[in-house]
């Protein structure tokens, strides 16, 4: 038998194997007579350091505590920090920011709009778009512009406002998606640099191993 | 009052504690101090070593009550503040074995020859823990005594979970070698 499990041994008595793998050892373990022989000697070792009696001549309870608190020096009371504060304090801060800088930005452009097409008018501000970069726009405009048919004509109208609306919705969109993006960029880093400090003992059992 | 804090969860005992009300943390270091001990000792193998490193770890924690986060268990916490008081403890004071000073081991086994036995191997297991690097003897300890997992011992001591296992891995090889005699077949299938 030479693909013995003994490297996997310790990680198996104290349960820290995948499910998976903790299987694999378990089938190994049942037709391995000297792996199983292995694993014995290192459950009673086990049991021997768990059992060791504990009869220490101890301080009665109260004594001890007696003693620890009047060793206790006075502490100032303060309040715990949040946990992990900056895994969701740091993008809400920049959310936040960026959400008021987006509120004033709006009102500057919806006022200078206003001023511009008439917001007291009976125009609709928000048709006034400058929407003009979409290939789609410019090929209905074009479609449009060549369509004979007045109902195809409003048809298209229809549909180039319809883009627009589109263009600046999407502009925003755009803006939240990238928010959302950077935000999951930052708990990947955040994870990963928890995972560096913690990988799994299976991984490492596996990586010490290939090593 | 006593009443009162009696039947306060952990959780709402650290925090009082944290709030710097002293009656919490005494009901915490009267929950705590016999498993606090306990750890302690079969990490230094001297009872009043261990008695002096407990409450050095209890006075340690209520200093840093809060840094205490409760996403960790409180136990957890506060054996990585014992383990690290007595691993201080040792450097500074290189204690001799005291296991001939540990108190008579008593057995319910009616058999003397048996009872004489177990004595032996357990002063065995004693003497052969203490041979251990304290480094590694930490690991085994919370491992086996206070049942920690890996990942909580790499946290307590704050050292990778690597060396949690490559630590407890030479540990137990170290003690499987000078038990050698003791791990018989028979011992073993017993």
């Amino acid at each position: 038998m030479s693909d013995h499990v003994t490297h996997l041994l310790d990680a198996y008595l104290d349960n820290e194997l995948r499910s998976a793998e903790r299987q694999r050892v378990a089938q190994h373990l049942a037709i391995c007579a000297a792996c199983h022989h292995d694993l014995l000697a290192r459950q009673t070792l086990s049991t021997w350091i768990r059992t060791l009696p504990e009869d220490l001549p101890l301080t009665p309870g109260e004594r001890f505590t007696a003693q620890v608190m009047l060793r206790l020096p006075p502490r100032r009371a303060a309040t715990a920090q949040p946990s992990n504060a900056l895994v969701w304090g740091v993008p809400l801060a920049l959310l936040i920011i960026w959400s008021v800088l987006q509120v004033i930005w709006g009102a500057i452009t919806w006022l200078r709009l206003g001023a511009q097409s008439g917001l007291l008018t009976n125009e609709a501000p928000g048709l006034f778009t400058t929407g003009t970069r979409s290939l789609w726009l410019a090929l209905l405009t074009m479609l449009g512009s060549a369509a004979p048919s007045p109902t195809l004509q409003a048809i298209l109208q229809w549909f180039q406002q319809a883009d627009r609306w589109f263009g600046e919705w999407l502009g925003l969109i755009t803006w939240q998606a990238q928010i959302a993006l950077f935000y999951l960029i930052w708990l990947l880093l955040w994870g990963l640099h928890r995972y560096r400090a913690h990988p799994s003992p299976s991984e490492l059992i596996h990586t010490m191993k290939s090593a | 009052m006593e009443r009162v804090l009696l039947a306060l969860s952990e959780a709402e005992l650290v925090h009082h504690a944290q709030h710097g009300d002293r009656s919490a943390f005494a009901e915490l270091v009267r929950r705590y101090h016999t498993n606090v001990i306990g750890v302690v000792y079969r990490l230094c193998g001297d009872p009043d070593l261990a008695e002096d490193a407990a409450q050095e770890a209890f006075v340690r924690a209520w200093l840093n009550l809060n840094t205490y986060r409760p996403l960790t268990p409180w136990r957890n916490w506060l054996y990585r503040i014992a383990v690290n008081a007595a691993l201080d403890m040792l450097r500074r004071e290189r204690p001799t074995l005291a296991l001939d000073d540990a108190p008579p081991l008593h057995s319910d086994s009616p058999d003397p020859h048996a009872a004489l036995e177990q004595k032996e191997r357990e002063d065995l297991v004693r003497r052969a823990i203490l041979t251990l690097p304290p480094a590694s003897r930490a690991v085994l300890v919370l491992r086996e005594y206070g049942g920690l997992s890996y990942r909580e011992i790499a946290e307590a001591l704050n050292i990778p979970l690597g060396t949690v296992m490559s630590r407890l891995s030479s540990a137990r090889q170290h003690l499987r070698e000078h038990l050698a005699p003791w791990l018989t077949p028979q011992e073993v299938n017993s």
